[in-house]
């Protein structure tokens, strides 16, 4: 494909995605590709969503802008009749999602010629012949080390938490508080708490309680000795807040990581990570980041990365958890790859 | 006024820059502010006199501590993964600037790297705080 020119759309939500789309602008940016940005996030506090789709369509279709693909981050916010009317495009969506969350996409997939979906099981379920798996990853351009010296007092920590606060999550934090208290830890909870229960113990710590913007997070990762990193219990539901979610029908296995797993390494940051999905021990290994399963193993893994042998590894760890994230899991790699596609198809 | 004795002395202040390791054995360090040569002209490095036809591997030094290497054999260290590229794809460079004050050139960071398939892949050390940083960039 010679003319390759894309028209990349955020999507509406403030939320993790925005990071997604910085990072592919900055892909795009990096491998010169003709592309041209509509930052619908910053656009929706100024008109209303109808209005926001009637541009990108109508921007879209131009032939003067000679537009050959028109790419949505996250996409499951865009109308129907885009989707069914982009004449001439072809249109992406580039999907950053759990199994559940797929659900409203599931049945209208077949109106996107590209589905470039981050779980694995879904795209390589080989039900949706136009789906394809493209995990999450960072941006060497927005995340990067920071002398620690140089950090404010507020974003260094010995134990980092920064998230939003599933039961699953609550539940490993609460048993590393004895630990914490133990050795007089300074141990920071940071993001969506709001769905912890007002009984919890970890109110005490929790220091930041806002959707943290990027710039902010990148200093917390810096400033922190060892950053937790747990995945989204995907069986619990925020909006009905228990344990039954009527969403994920399919039953597609969550096995993918979060966009935190290659970001925190891309900070130079040591992390420890849950291994529950298949997909943490393929790509990390022992040498590069530490693991956890249970609220035994987390409190064993903090004290030997905190207090035990394990200190000294900490930054020989990180490094080379950054040198594998840096060259292999950038948005650059994964542009590269949609590239690929868009050429073979 | 007591004489310090000869270990305490600092004679050369800690090495910044690439060394060069060639396959008959000879090791070359990065020289700056150099006249090339191959170019007859001044150059910021001696890396325009790096015969690329003999080099095995190339270093990247930060107070005398290997932040990165590239190389002809297979290692796990190595910033290269794929030991088939030539040394005539290897690069040397500075990033800097000139400082009007003092009249200098100062040296922001140092880099080594490898082209494949005409993507640059940077490997970056910062000369204050020796940061390293993994880039890369499409050769114009």
């Amino acid at each position: 494909m010679k003319n390759l020119k894309v028209y990349i759309v955020s999507d509406p939500t403030k939320f993790a995605l925005t990071d997604l789309y910085d990072g592919y602008i900055h892909a795009f940016k990096q491998l010169n590709i003709p592309f041209q940005s509509f930052p619908y996030h910053h656009f929706r506090d100024l008109v209303s969503d109808k209005v926001c789709y009637n541009i990108i369509h109508s921007t879209a279709l131009i032939k003067a802008n000679e537009f050959t693909h028109v790419m949505f981050i996250g996409g499951l916010n865009v109308p129907n009749y885009i989707l069914e009317n982009s004449y001439h495009l072809k249109s992406i969506i580039v999907s950053s999602e759990d199994p559940h969350s797929f659900d409203p996409n599931k049945n209208r997939i077949n109106l996107v010629d590209y589905y470039f979906s981050n779980e694995r099981s879904i795209a390589k379920s080989g039900r949706f012949p136009n789906a394809f798996y493209c995990p999450t990853a960072g941006s060497s351009v927005e995340c990067g080390k920071i002398p620690r010296e140089t950090l404010e007092d507020q974003y260094k920590s010995d134990i980092l938490f920064l998230g939003a606060m599933y039961p699953n999550r609550r539940k490993l934090l609460e048993a590393i508080i004895p630990l914490v208290k133990q050795y007089k830890l300074s141990f920071k909870v940071c993001g969506h708490v709001q769905y912890m229960p007002k009984s919890s113990p970890l109110w005490e710590y929790v220091t930041d309680a806002r959707t943290i913007p990027h710039k902010e997070t990148v200093k917390y990762y810096n400033g922190a000795k060892v950053v937790l990193n747990m995945l989204r219990d995907t069986t619990w539901n925020p909006r009905t807040k228990s344990q039954k979610n009527p969403y994920n029908k399919s039953k597609f296995t969550a096995e993918s990581l979060n966009p935190r797993a290659y970001e925190v390494p891309l900070c130079q940051a040591f992390m420890l990570l849950e291994d529950t999905r298949a997909e943490a021990r393929e790509i990390f290994t022992d040498n590069e980041v530490g693991f956890f399963s249970d609220e035994a193993t987390l409190v064993k893994q903090l004290e030997y990365f905190i207090i035990g042998r394990g200190k000294d590894l900490r930054e020989d760890m990180a490094f080379k958890a950054y040198k594998k994230v840096a060259s292999e899991h950038t948005y650059t790699n994964r542009l590269l790859y949609i590239k690929s596609i868009l050429e073979k198809c | 006024m007591p004489l310090k004795s000869l270990e305490n002395l600092e004679y050369r202040k800690p090495f910044n820059g690439f060394i060069a390791y060639y396959s008959d054995g000879k090791i070359i360090r990065e020289r700056e502010d150099y006249f090339s040569k191959v170019l007859n002209k001044k150059c910021s490095t001696n890396w325009a006199e790096i015969d690329k036809n003999k080099l095995i591997k190339l270093e990247l030094i930060w107070q005398n501590q290997v932040k990165g290497y590239i190389s002809c054999n297979p290692s796990a260290d190595a910033f290269n993964t794929k030991y088939t590229l030539s040394p005539q794809d290897w690069f040397f460079s500075h990033n800097g600037y000139f400082d009007l004050g003092s009249k200098n050139i100062i040296v922001v960071a140092r880099n080594i790297g490898y082209t494949e398939n005409g993507y640059t892949n940077i490997l970056s050390v910062a000369e204050q705080t020796g940061i390293v940083r993994i880039h890369g960039r499409i050769n114009p």
